[in-house]
C-alpha cells in the first residue's frame, strides 16, 4: 500500500510508518488476500518479527498452512486486540466481552477451534493461543476417562502393562 | 510447529467428534491448563498412552506447577486462645472437601507454607507437628532439650522446592538467647535434623513469635530489637542482615512490622502506618552486594476512618486503628483488623477488599494457600488420586519410622526439659535435636 511517488506521499508513508497504520497483505494457502492494519498483524509474533526484519511488507506475507476461513477469524481476533486500545477499566472488559463471545462461538465448532488453535500457534499469538488452549482444557476437565475419549475421538490404547500399573497406584491408596 | 492437516470431521449431529490436532506441543500447552487439581490430571493420564507419557514425563509437573504459579488462598488460622487453632475459611466449600480445622487444641500454630501448616506442642518447645490439611497427614518432628539460655524459639515449614517431590518438607528451627542466635533444619527426606548452624554476630536479639519470610532461598524472623535474622538454607548460614530504616522503626514501632516475600521475590515488609499500608522492599543496590529498604507502596485505607461524630459534648470516643494481621506466603494478599471486622486485601490492586470475617480479638493470622482444594471441593471426592496417594504413602512409611526410632524417647524429654546449653546436634538416626 502507499507506494506513490513524491515527498508527500513519502511523508504520508513515514507517519503511516510511525504511527503502525501501514497495512499488510496475508494470504491463506488457497491464495486468498486478506489486508489488514499493521498494528492487527503485529498481535502476530512470526508476522511481527518478519517485519521488523525489515522483510517484504509490500510484497505481503503468504502463510501456507492457514486456510481462508480459518484466517478470517484469527483476523477478527487480531483487529480487535490490534487496533483497540486497553488503557481504560471499560476499555479492558469490551475486549474481555469480545474474548468470552469469540471464544463461545469458536467452541461450538469443535474441529474449527482446533483449526483457529493451530493457526494461533503457528502464527504466534499469545492472546489467542492462550484462549483456545484454556477453551480446550476447560473441555476436559470435570470428565471421565471415558468422556474425554468420547469428546475427542481418542482410541483406547492403554496396554495391560500400563493397566497393571494404573493398578498398582490406586492400591496405594 | 508444523502444517495445518485439514480437519477430518466437521461438526454435524451424529458425526464422531473432531480429533484433537496430533501436535505434541499442543497437547501439552492444553494439559497445562488443567485446573491444578490432582484428580483431574490423574483422570487425564487414564486416557491414552500419549497423553499418559507426557502427565507423566518430567518436563510436565514443574511446567504445571509453574504454569500456575502461586496457589490460592484459601482462608487462615489463628490460634484463638479459648479453642486452640481455628481456621477461618475465605468462601463456604461448595461440596465434601477436606476439613481444613485442626481438631486439637493442644498444640499452637507457627506458620503456613507451601500446602502444610506447623504447630508446636504447648506449653514450651518439645515437638512440632507438620500437618498437610490437605491429605489430612500429620508429621512429628521432635525437638530435642532446649539450652537454659534459650529464651525465645521461632520455627517455619516449607516444601522441598529444589527436588520437587511431593511431599517431602523441610523445617527450620531457630533459637535466641543471652545475643546468641542458632538454627537448625530438618529434611523430611532424611528424617534427620542437620548440623548446628550459629549466627556468627556479636550479639543479636531475641526472635519474634510472627511468622517468617521466604525469599529465594532464605527464611526471615524480625528480632525483638527490630534487627532481622536471615537463615540461608543454601549456604547454611544465619546472619544479621540490613534493618528496616530507622525511621520506620521508630514510626511504626517494632512489634509491628510484618516480614513478607515482595511478588517479585525480594525480602519485603509490610507495616500498619495508622490508617496506611506501607510496603517496604530490600534491594540490592548493583554491584556492591549490599542492600537497602526502599518504600515500594502506601496503601490508603482510610475508608476506615470513622466519620466525625456530631455530637459535642466534648467525649472523646477513642476507635481502634486498622492492624495488620498478617500477609500470605506469595506476598500477594493482606488480612487486616478493622473495627468492622477482618477484611482480606489484595496488595497489587490496592483496593480489592474482601470482609471475610467478623471481627476477632486476634493479633496476626496465618494464611493457607493451597493448589489442591479446588473451588468446586473436587478434592473430597479425589480421596485416592495418583498423586495424593503417592504422598501418603510416603508420609505414612516415615510416621511409622518416628515411632520405631524414636516413640518412647518423649516422655524423657518432658521430665528434663531444662538442661544445659546449647552445642551439638545428634546423630542422623534420630529425628530430634539434642541441645546440650
Amino acid at each position: 500500500m502507499a507506494t506513490g511517488s513524491g515527498a508527500a506521499a513519502a511523508a504520508a508513508d513515514a507517519e503511516e510508518k510511525e504511527s503502525g497504520s501501514r497495512m499488510i497483505t496475508l494470504t491463506s494457502n488457497e491464495g486468498k488476500a486478506f489486508v489488514v492494519t499493521e498494528a492487527s498483524a503485529r498481535q502476530s509474533a512470526t508476522i511481527r518479527s518478519m517485519v521488523d526484519d525489515g522483510g517484504c511488507v509490500d510484497k505481503g506475507f503468504p502463510l501456507p498452512n492457514v486456510d481462508s476461513k480459518t484466517l478470517a477469524r484469527v483476523i477478527q481476533y487480531c483487529d480487535e486486540h490490534g487496533n483497540k486500545e486497553a488503557h481504560t477499566v471499560d476499555e479492558r472488559a469490551a475486549l474481555a466481552k469480545f474474548d468470552k463471545d469469540f471464544i463461545a462461538e469458536l467452541d461450538a465448532d469443535k474441529a474449527f477451534l482446533y483449526d483457529v488453535t493451530m493457526a494461533a500457534n503457528y502464527l504466534h499469538i499469545q492472546g489467542l493461543f492462550a484462549l483456545t488452549t484454556q477453551c480446550i482444557a476447560d473441555t476436559i476437565k470435570g470428565k471421565t476417562p471415558e468422556e474425554i475419549r468420547t469428546a475427542f475421538g481418542i482410541e483406547y490404547d492403554l496396554t495391560a502393562q500400563d493397566e497393571e500399573e494404573i493398578k498398582e497406584e490406586d492400591t496405594h491408596a | 510447529m508444523g502444517c495445518m492437516l485439514p480437519s477430518p470431521q466437521r461438526a454435524c449431529p451424529g458425526a464422531p467428534p473432531p480429533s484433537l490436532p496430533p501436535a505434541e506441543d499442543l497437547l501439552f500447552e492444553i494439559l497445562l491448563r488443567l485446573p491444578p487439581d490432582p484428580d483431574c490430571l490423574h483422570r487425564a493420564a487414564l486416557v491414552c498412552r500419549r497423553w499418559r507419557r507426557l502427565i507423566h514425563g518430567q518436563a510436565f509437573l514443574p511446567r504445571f506447577r509453574a504454569f500456575h504459579r502461586t496457589p490460592p488462598v484459601l482462608g487462615f488460622y489463628h490460634n484463638s486462645r479459648a479453642v486452640g487453632p481455628s481456621f477461618v475459611a475465605l468462601a463456604a466449600p461448595a461440596g465434601a472437601g477436606p476439613s481444613l480445622v485442626f481438631g486439637d487444641g493442644d498444640w499452637s500454630l507457627l506458620g503456613c507454607r507451601h500446602g502444610r501448616v506447623l504447630l508446636r506442642s504447648g506449653p514450651g518447645w518439645l515437638q512440632l507437628l507438620v500437618w498437610d490439611p490437605v491429605t489430612g497427614h500429620r508429621s512429628c518432628v521432635r525437638l530435642g532439650r532446649l539450652a537454659g539460655h534459650v529464651r525465645a524459639c521461632n520455627a517455619a515449614v516449607l516444601g522441598h522446592q529444589d527436588t520437587r517431590r511431593d511431599g517431602s518438607f523441610r523445617v527450620a528451627f531457630v533459637f535466641t538467647g543471652e545475643g546468641r542466635a542458632s538454627a537448625c533444619l530438618y529434611s523430611s527426606e532424611t528424617a534427620a535434623w542437620g548440623r548446628l548452624i550459629t549466627a556468627g554476630t556479636a550479639r543479636c536479639g531475641d526472635v519474634g513469635t510472627k511468622p517468617s519470610a521466604l525469599a529465594g532461598d532464605a527464611l526471615y524472623w524480625v528480632l525483638d530489637d527490630g534487627d532481622i535474622l536471615e537463615l540461608d538454607m543454601g549456604k547454611e548460614t544465619l546472619a544479621v542482615v540490613e534493618p528496616p530504616p530507622p525511621d520506620a522503626l521508630t514510626l511504626y514501632g517494632r512489634s509491628s512490622i510484618q516480614l513478607m516475600a515482595s511478588p517479585d521475590g525480594a525480602l519485603g515488609l509490610a507495616v500498619m502506618d495508622v490508617f496506611s499500608l506501607q510496603l517496604w522492599a530490600r534491594e540490592a543496590d548493583g554491584v556492591a552486594s549490599t542492600s537497602s529498604w526502599v518504600l515500594r507502596k502506601s496503601i490508603d485505607l482510610d475508608v476506615f476512618v470513622p466519620m466525625p461524630l456530631p455530637c459535642a459534648g466534648g467525649r472523646v470516643i477513642l476507635v481502634p486503628p486498622v492492624r495488620l494481621l498478617g500477609v500470605d506466603e506469595g506476598g500477594i494478599s493482606a488480612f487486616i483488623w478493622t473495627i468492622e471486622g477482618i477484611f482480606m486485601l489484595h496488595l497489587e490492586d490496592e483496593m480489592l477488599m474482601k470482609k471475610v470475617a467478623a471481627s476477632r480479638m486476634v493479633d496476626f493470622v496465618y494464611p493457607y494457600s493451597s493448589f489442591y482444594v479446588a473451588g468446586d471441593g473436587g478434592l473430597g471426592s479425589s480421596a485416592g488420586t495418583g498423586m495424593l496417594k503417592i504422598v501418603l504413602v510416603v508420609k505414612v512409611k516415615m510416621m511409622v519410622q518416628f515411632m520405631e526410632v524414636d516413640g518412647c524417647r518423649i516422655f524423657g524429654l518432658q521430665r528434663c526439659s531444662r538442661i544445659g546449653y546449647a552445642s551439638a546436634l545428634l546423630s542422623p538416626m534420630s529425628n530430634s535435636i539434642a541441645l546440650y
